[in-house]
């Protein structure tokens, strides 16, 4: 795998990479992974960035295609290891314990979601950046 | 926040007035207990996330009236719930943010 398949890999869709390399899905995410055995160097390295915007798109197009057939999302066992991999390069290494997924949906409030679902329908909601700064200044640091 | 270099076009991601308020009180109780940085940090971070991967997160449930997905996602100190509308490339943060179990906040 040389500097074409990577060049390919992140100047493309997942899409349009499956069609320049005459590569099936599965086929084309195996060989991403396999990849990600052999890069080195700085998270932010171009390999590591095309990698990970390889999966990242890959994701948001199997959960289209799922929705769009009615489906459940069941993603092949290729793309689940490419999303550990992106979680952990973005050192997301503390996965979810049981007690917290029980936690989250027992205190899931379905009448705060959806009143901030509405709010954000007809405000277009806050951005972080909108309010971040103006936090920080409201809070003065006292470390 | 600029499109991934395949030409993937950036999360947008919005969060609610509560949302903005319940974060302000959890900024200023970290502040209180010398873990302010450490939880702007994170709330930045976790920002971040939401626009470029959002998947980052577990799945809780399939939300019906508009396609989408309620996940969780950790970013220590900071537990946050939040849905994916994947069509619209929309993030919508609606429950306010929480802290981990034993984060000291």
């Amino acid at each position: 795998m040389g500097h074409d398949f990577l060049g390919i890999l992140s100047r493309s869709t997942p899409a349009q990479a499956r069609e320049r390399l005459g590569l099936a899905t599965r086929d084309l995410d195996a060989q991403v992974l396999q990849l990600t055995t052999t890069v080195n160097g700085d998270n932010d390295s171009p390999e590591r960035e095309a990698i990970f915007a390889y999966t990242a798109a890959r994701w948001s197009e199997s959960t289209l295609e799922a929705q769009h057939a009615a489906q459940p999302l069941d993603p092949m066992p290729e793309l689940e290891e490419l999303l550990g991999w992106a979680r952990r390069y973005y050192g997301l290494t503390q996965g979810i314990t049981p007690e917290l997924l029980d936690w989250a949906r027992r205190t899931f409030n379905e009448e705060v979601f959806l009143a901030g679902l509405r709010e954000i329908e007809a405000t277009g909601g806050l951005e972080l950046k909108d309010f971040m700064d103006e936090l920080e200044q409201e809070v003065a640091p006292r470390e | 926040m600029s499109e991934m270099s395949n030409g993937s076009p950036p999360y947008q991601v919005a969060y609610s007035e509560l949302v903005r308020n319940e974060l302000e009180k959890l900024i200023a109780r970290a502040e209180e207990r010398g873990l302010g940085s450490q939880v702007r940090a994170a709330v930045r971070k976790l920002d971040h996330l939401l626009h470029i991967y959002p998947q980052f997160g577990e799945p809780l449930l399939d939300l019906s009236f508009v396609p989408g997905q309620l996940r969780i996602g950790t970013v220590p100190p900071l537990v946050a719930r939040y849905a994916i509308y994947e069509e619209q490339r929309l993030v919508i943060v609606t429950i306010p943010i929480s802290t981990l179990p034993h984060s000291g906040l």
